[in-house]
């Protein structure tokens, strides 16, 4: 009887921790769109996770409902800043999927929630612009990059500032060090110099965040002075001052043509019956 | 969305128009097999491009077989069984479908 109910306390404790336990091993799972297209089709999707500013010839782009309906859900202006997470390529074009809400001003931002409640939609690629980013950054300057084996003290720094890349002015974390226990010395191998002369070095994984950089010249200072490097498109294309309804003339002839061909076969299936009728009745008679 | 529609049609056509000559239907009635299909399978390929999602695709499955059943009812001749035939059809082409799908 004990041992029963030993059983059970520890079902129903497990039970309990479960949450906890999925909730853990969920945080280290790639982050996908709630996109019924990219259901379907995940296995042709290709990986982008990466920041774009809207660019469309018009001054705005159209959004997709999938790539290969080419019905129109939303449109947004140029400058709207999208998060496309999957690249899908139809007849020759890359659509990518964005995941978004409109916030209280109306304006689409990036979501990133797992359930169905946020907006999804397919953008033509072609009318996107890549914001600079980490991977621009390191893209533009790998070739610059010095191994170098440094073992920075900590101690002697009462906060370390990690930023997304060199004069991205965007700090990833800001960590105090007295919030850093065990560890005394920091060893760092990849270093970068920027034209201030200012020694970067990148950090690839470390306390659960994943390639940051640290101003080792620097390592406490959240307001250095530097050149930011542009995260905006070279040319942006002004934003439309009215975007025109979604214009789904395909989508209302093909409605219609399929209306006509369902209404024209019945047509001929009550002739042809009509006609069989008469036919029997004539061989009957 | 044209191409889906056209491809969709042409597979239910072979598909369900063999089954239809195995099940011994011939002239009017095998005839009456594809009129039928060009009735239901365009529009039922059509709400399932506009609204995805399982259960509107088992709406639209389900819709088929009831007009289907209803055209084979009164307008067919030699079908004895109706319903049973338009249910296996359209049970015989969605899997044909489905398992090109999986395929691909």
């Amino acid at each position: 009887m004990k041992r029963t109910k030993k059983m059970l306390c520890l079902l129903l404790a497990l039970a309990l921790f479960a949450p906890c336990l999925m909730t853990a091993a969920l945080a280290d799972v790639l982050w996908e769109p709630s996109d019924d297209f990219y259901s379907k089709h995940y296995r042709d999707c290709e990986y982008v996770y990466r920041n774009f500013i809207c660019n469309g010839g018009l001054g705005y782009v159209n959004v997709y409902r999938d790539p290969e309906s080419g019905k129109v859900i939303d449109s947004f202006k140029n400058g709207t800043k999208v998060y496309i997470s999957q690249s899908y390529k139809y007849k020759g074009t890359v659509y990518g999927v964005a995941q978004y809400i409109f916030d209280e001003s109306g304006e689409a931002v990036p979501d990133f929630r797992y359930d169905k409640s946020a907006e999804t939609g397919w953008i033509d690629m072609s009318e996107l612009s890549l914001v600079y980013d980490a991977i621009a950054f390191d893209e533009e300057h790998s070739s610059e990059y010095v191994s170098k084996e440094i073992e920075l003290d900590i101690s002697e720094y009462k906060n370390l500032v990690l930023w997304s890349y060199p004069g991205s002015g965007v700090v990833s974390a800001s960590i105090p060090t007295s919030d850093i226990s065990g560890i005394e010395e920091l060893n760092l191998s990849t270093v970068w110099t920027d034209e201030e002369g200012r020694e970067w070095a990148n950090i690839g994984y470390w306390r659960g965040i994943r390639n940051v950089w640290l101003c080792i010249s620097e390592p406490e200072n959240e307001n250095l002075d530097f050149e930011t490097r542009v995260s905006e498109p070279d040319v942006l294309i002004p934003a439309a001052e009215e975007i025109p309804e979604p214009k789904n003339g395909n989508l209302t002839l093909i409605i219609v043509i399929v209306a006509a061909v369902v209404v024209l076969t019945l047509v001929i299936i009550l002739i042809l019956r009509r006609k069989k009728a008469g036919q029997n009745e004539t061989q009957g008679l | 969305m044209v191409e889906a529609l056209v491809i969709s049609l042409a597979l239910t056509l072979a598909v369900e128009t063999a089954f239809a000559a195995v099940m011994k239907k011939r002239g009017y009635d095998l005839l009456l097999c594809a009129l039928v299909n060009v009735v239901t399978n365009p529009a039922a390929v059509l709400l399932h491009l506009l609204f995805p999602g399982t259960l509107i695709t088992a709406a639209c499955e389900a819709g088929a077989v009831i007009a289907e059943w209803l055209l084979y009812r009164y307008c067919g001749r030699g079908y004895k069984k109706p319903f049973l035939f338009s249910l296996c059809a359209n049970a015989l082409s969605f899997g044909t479908g489905l398992a090109i799908n999986l395929l691909r």
